[in-house]
């Protein structure tokens, strides 16, 4: 069981950054649970100092759609192509009454831009948790917490 | 007027249309820039610090820039608010490394030259040599030497800066209506309740004629036009003050102007979309808080800040040149100090608006390094800002850039152009 688990949280890690780097962002919210989703990006800076802004947060799955919405519609920005390194994925905490696991991973977000140049454009880790929605595992909240406090441009496409 | 330069391009010659023309070559020469860093930012301005309310307490202290010159600014153990040049009096070395801290004094790593919170050399490591050997010349003396002083000043929580004996106290450097609308926002105590940091490979200036330019609102950000959200309606206006170096761009909630209304739906703008709605409408919820019924102020107070109430979003940004071709803006955000947690929570929302992701002003960004890549070594060609004519006034509209020419009539006459 344990074994299982901690395979299927990869995959959802996995899975997830898959998804964006393909550019399916429609699916994106789909990897959050329905009711009460929370998804965040916030710089370290403000994370140590307990400063709660984000550079995007969503607090339902519509605030997750429009934000997918706006970006196939709304927002313009140079295109640009995201690819994301994913590693030591650990359950930090187990909460099994509530069926919810606080899962730390790390990761690296390369952009490359039409110009053929990739770039750094994030460092950090995410601290997530999960919980079974159905038989899917799914985000009951996802935190990118970022290193490198300055974004490069902006940031419109979700970590 | 022709200015001597140090680098490659020929001296710059302003076009006889004055303000209405800017040569691409002030958005990327070297001497050009070289020379701002002294007529602008050692010139005769106020340029932002940072809020009281990020250095509350005695002994603590941030590390900021005027233009590119590090500086910092300090609360020393009295309360009293000092600023000084980040740099060790010895041999240049940065004092401050970390971005903001507390402590009763400042010490270089490099040789351990201590300063305290006013910016004076309080101690320096082997003074006299070590066992009679070595040490500083006999006329030394710690008061001949310290951090570099600027004068401070503050308006209504805001902590500005300047290294000119000439530049007038800070309410006549804003003026009154200016003054007016900075205090219209930050009327009571603010809480900062985050950063965000952006770095915009565009010149400084070519990102301050964004914020100084209503005419692109509604054009380059779709995000209400997509959604239904129609702002063109609203009344709104452009104020400068009476030299034009500053401007606010404000608008109401309609009012609903139907004529007005029709004419853009009849202009078949690109932004004119329909069909879209928000899924969840919630991120846009808030009290309107201000009497006035003001919904959008976004104020630049030259050359470095601008304040920014959008809807119940509040913060000011810092305009920090990092080169001719780049700069960083530093959002600093706020919520009112009594906000309940109810009131936290709409601003944090609405945040998603605003900065590096904001649903309004990613753009920004975008357009600002468009601009950079097109002008880049170019030494003929120069724009065009007509829009709402050719004067520097207020305006009762805001298809307008008056607040532009503005700036650069000011401009002009710092640099002498």
């Amino acid at each position: 069981m344990e074994e299982s688990l901690t395979h299927a949280i990869r995959e959802l890690e996995y899975a997830y950054v898959q998804c964006i780097d393909d550019d399916r962002l429609e699916e994106w919210p789909s990897f959050f649970v329905q009711e009460n989703p929370r998804y965040e990006i916030i710089s370290r800076e403000n994370w140590e100092q307990n400063l709660p802004v984000a550079v995007m947060l969503c607090e339902s799955q519509g605030m997750l759609q429009d934000r997918v919405v706006a970006l196939r519609q709304a927002n313009i920005y140079a295109k640009h192509y995201y690819r994301h390194l994913i590693s030591n994925i650990r359950i930090v905490e187990s909460e099994p009454a509530q069926g919810l696991w606080r899962v730390q991973a790390n990761y690296v977000v390369f952009q490359s831009l039409l110009d053929g140049e990739a770039q750094i454009f994030q460092v950090g880790r995410y601290l997530d948790e999960v919980r079974y929605e159905g038989n899917a595992l799914k985000f009951q909240s996802k935190r990118a917490i970022f290193d490198n406090a300055r974004v490069k441009t902006l940031l419109v496409t979700p970590i | 007027m022709a200015t001597d330069h140090m680098v490659g391009a020929p001296p710059l010659v302003w076009p006889a249309a004055g303000p209405t023309r800017v040569p691409y070559q002030v958005f990327w020469d070297p001497a050009i820039h070289a020379l701002e860093q002294e007529r602008i930012y050692r010139g005769p301005t106020w340029c932002f610090l940072g809020l009281e309310a990020e250095v509350a307490e005695p002994k603590s202290w941030k590390a900021t820039y005027v233009g590119e010159i590090p500086v910092v600014l300090a609360r020393d153990a009295h309360g009293a608010l000092n600023a000084f040049v980040n740099r060790c009096a010895h041999r240049g070395a940065l004092v401050c490394r970390e971005p903001r801290g507390q402590s009763g004094h400042l010490t270089c790593v490099y040789h351990q030259w201590n300063y305290d919170l006013e910016g004076r050399l309080r101690g320096v490591p082997f003074q006299r040599g070590i066992g009679g050997k070595g040490g500083m010349p006999e006329d030394f003396r710690l008061q001949d030497h310290r951090l570099e002083p600027l004068r401070v000043a503050t308006f209504a929580g805001l902590v500005f800066g300047t290294f000119s004996e000439e530049t007038e106290p800070i309410e006549e450097y804003l003026g009154p209506a200016m003054a007016e609308f900075v205090a219209r926002v930050f009327n009571r105590p603010v809480r900062v309740l985050g950063y965000a940091r952006q770095f915009i490979r565009c010149n400084w200036k070519i990102y301050l004629e964004n914020v100084k330019d209503p005419y692109h609102a509604s054009l380059l950000h779709l995000f209400f036009n997509t959604f239904g959200l129609n702002r063109l309606s609203q009344v709104g206006e452009v104020v400068l003050d009476a030299r034009g170096r500053h401007h606010v761009s404000y608008s109401k909630r309609a009012q609903d102007d139907q004529s007005r209304l029709a004419e853009v739906a009849q202009a078949n703008l690109r932004t004119y979309q329909k069909g879209f709605r928000l899924a969840d409408p919630t991120l846009l919820e808030g009290p309107q808080e201000y009497a006035d019924g003001i919904t959008m102020q976004i104020q630049s107070i030259f050359p470095s800040l601008i304040v920014q109430q959008i809807a119940n979003a509040l913060a000011v940004r810092q305009i920090l040149p990092k080169g001719p071709e780049a700069m960083e803006l530093v959002w600093t955000y706020v919520a009112y100090a009594d906000d309940d947690a109810a009131m936290e929570r709409v601003r944090l929302r609405q945040a998603n608006l605003v900065g590096p992701a904001g649903y309004i002003s990613m753009e920004d960004a975008e357009a600002g390094e468009l601009v950079q890549r097109a002008v880049r070594g170019e030494l003929e060609a120069t724009s065009f800002i007509e829009m709402g004519g050719r004067g520097v006034a207020s305006s009762d509209h805001r298809v307008t850039e008056t607040s532009i020419r503005g700036f650069w009539q000011e401009y002009r006459r710092l640099m002498g152009f």
